[in-house]
């Protein structure tokens, strides 16, 4: 067909969201090369990379980029691996699968917030019913939220509560749109079940997994909502992230220049990743189907 | 595998369900306790039920009925504001293939960055232009989300249609916009559905934004919740019916876009 005048068709896109993202984003860049805060935004003496150095002298800046890689890298990997065999264990029952899988995929969609307050609720050292539980079954007082690397766990936890059905949904399409062919092979051959998952199902769905993985790094890269409400950062930063830390630059510190460096730095990282990604497996798995 | 094993898959399937879905159970169930047996400290599991914090949240104390209404409006001109653009948008990106590149990467790339990165600049916009603390302030902010979502999606619904039906359209000379309106609308009918819902449940499930950019007027269900917090005293019964209310039309939602769920949340990469 001719390339006639298709653009017309994305000119009120690329306003709108010329508008709601690259201005924000270029708008973004100015300020982190002055030296602004809440009380002179448009005023702000040109530094030039003045607050870019300034951050990566910050202790605390560092300190939020290992809380987010831990949170991260703990979460995603529990998601990726619990997520994997929920699948599996829904893919092999015979009967009622559909509605296991509903049942399954119900917290994901739980607004994030809503979820955190839930577990602030379960946490709490008083009357939560986890301490209690604790505390009735084997006599121990368990603090959960003002010890530095429990509270960490704590926050992982949720997080894996919440998205290891986003794991389990998306794994679960990818092993129902698999080829018969190769595992009845394999059952002729005599391979059991966990030689078959293992030589014959791992390798067919690595590319999906591989997709899977990417959007759960990106999206708990980006948690902020059940931090905020259950820990607000604490206790001290033991889960202060990225996120929190770039919304306390902003909204207690009112450091502007500071914090519009970081997303700036954030954004560059982001874009590069899904550079990457966007060549080598978006168009991989695209073209599979 | 025997019929045993079978049983025992079935039994673990329970657990699994049971244990993933406790938070929830809690908090209904905990939503119809009285308010002074919340903060018990022992495990108790009889109460008799009552609708008490449902009564706070309507009552003068809190507007909580205007933030439901507010968070229904944000939703749904977010979503359908996005559609109107992201029909036609990701029409233009599918069917000519100098676009599609650039486009398709940019908008993945605003899919992937953290929120964070647009709050500050957009905080600004807004209170340059007075839009803060309003629902089309709210809504434009949405849009920073919706857009590249419904585009994105738009697109692989648009890619299983077939070209030789707009061929044979354009040999009987209709103009690209006619196509778009009359031959594609309809057939793409299935994927407007599947984006709406989807659309609308990011929207409404929505919390930073909401809390940087709204105070009093446009205060969102999320951040209406989170009120419930205090510095004093957190207000677990208000908080738990207010979550009750809030999650039961999301997973009502869930069940109607289940067929396209996948596709939705890989933007398209697995269907």
């Amino acid at each position: 067909m001719r390339n006639d005048r298709g653009w017309r068709f994305v000119i009120p896109s690329v306003i709108l969201l010329g508008f709601v993202a690259l201005f924000p984003f270029i708008f973004s860049l100015y300020i982190s090369f002055t030296e602004s805060t809440a009380y002179n935004i448009y005023h702000g003496k040109f530094v030039g990379l003045g607050n870019y150095i300034s951050l990566f002298k910050d202790i605390k800046f560092w300190d939020s980029l290992r809380v987010t890689l831990l949170y991260v890298a703990l979460s995603v990997s529990i998601e990726m691996i619990l997520g994997f065999f929920l699948a599996l264990l829904v893919d092999s029952l015979d009967r009622y699968q559909r509605l296991f899988m509903i049942l399954l995929i119900i917290p994901m969609m739980i607004a994030p917030l809503v979820y955190g307050i839930i577990f602030k609720l379960l946490y709490n050292s008083i009357y939560g019913p986890i301490p209690l539980f604790f505390r009735s079954a084997f006599n121990i007082e368990l603090q959960i939220l003002n010890k530095p690397f429990r509270a960490l766990l704590a926050m992982v936890i949720v997080d894996v509560f919440q998205w290891t059905s986003f794991v389990f949904l998306i794994t679960y399409s990818a092993l129902q749109a698999l080829p018969k062919e190769p595992f009845e092979a394999a059952m002729i051959d005599g391979a059991t079940y966990w030689k078959r998952v293992r030589y014959v199902l791992l390798p067919l769905i690595r590319p999906a997994f591989v997709v899977i993985m990417i959007f759960r790094l990106m999206d708990s890269f980006k948690t902020f909502d059940q931090i905020f409400v259950i820990t607000g950062g604490g206790p001290g930063t033991a889960t202060t992230t990225l996120s929190l830390y770039t919304y306390f630059l902003m909204f207690t510190r009112y450091n502007f220049g500071k914090a519009a460096a970081l997303t700036v730095i954030i954004l560059m990282v982001v874009i590069v990743i899904t550079n990457l990604v966007f060549k080598r497996f978006f168009r991989e798995v695209s073209a599979v189907e | 595998m025997n019929r045993k094993s079978k049983i025992w898959l079935y039994i673990l399937a329970v657990v699994v369900v049971l244990i993933f879905n406790f938070p929830l159970m809690f908090v209904i169930v905990t939503s119809f306790k009285p308010l002074g047996e919340i903060m018990l400290p022992n495990l108790k599991f009889t109460f008799s039920p009552t609708l008490e914090n449902y009564k706070m949240l309507f009552s003068e104390t809190f507007p909580f009925g205007k933030y439901i209404l507010n968070s229904i409006t944000i939703s749904l001109i977010s979503t359908i504001g996005a559609l109107a653009v992201a029909v036609p948008g990701s029409y233009g990106i599918s069917r000519f293939g100098k676009v599609k590149k650039n486009v398709a990467f940019w908008i993945l790339s605003i899919r992937m960055a953290p929120p964070v990165v647009f709050a500050l600049p957009l905080f600004l916009i807004l209170k340059w232009i007075k839009l803060i603390d309003t629902i089309p302030g709210l809504v434009m902010v949405y849009f920073t989300f919706t857009v590249p979502l419904s585009i994105w999606i738009l697109n692989t619904f648009l890619m299983e249609i077939p070209k030789s039906v707009e061929e044979s359209a354009m040999i009987d000379g209709a103009t690209r916009g006619q196509i778009l309106y009359r031959i594609i609308f309809p057939l793409l009918m299935p994927g407007i559905v599947a984006v709406f819902i989807m659309n609308f449940i990011f929207s409404w499930n929505e919390f930073f934004f909401a809390l940087l950019m709204t105070m009093d007027r446009a205060v969102t269900i999320t951040v209406g919740t989170a009120r419930f917090v205090t510095g004093y005293s957190i207000y677990w019964g208000a908080i738990c019916a207010a979550s009750t209310i809030s999650v039961i039309p999301m997973i009502i939602m869930t069940f109607l876009v289940q067929k396209y769920l996948v596709r939705g949340l890989t933007m398209g990469a697995i269907k």
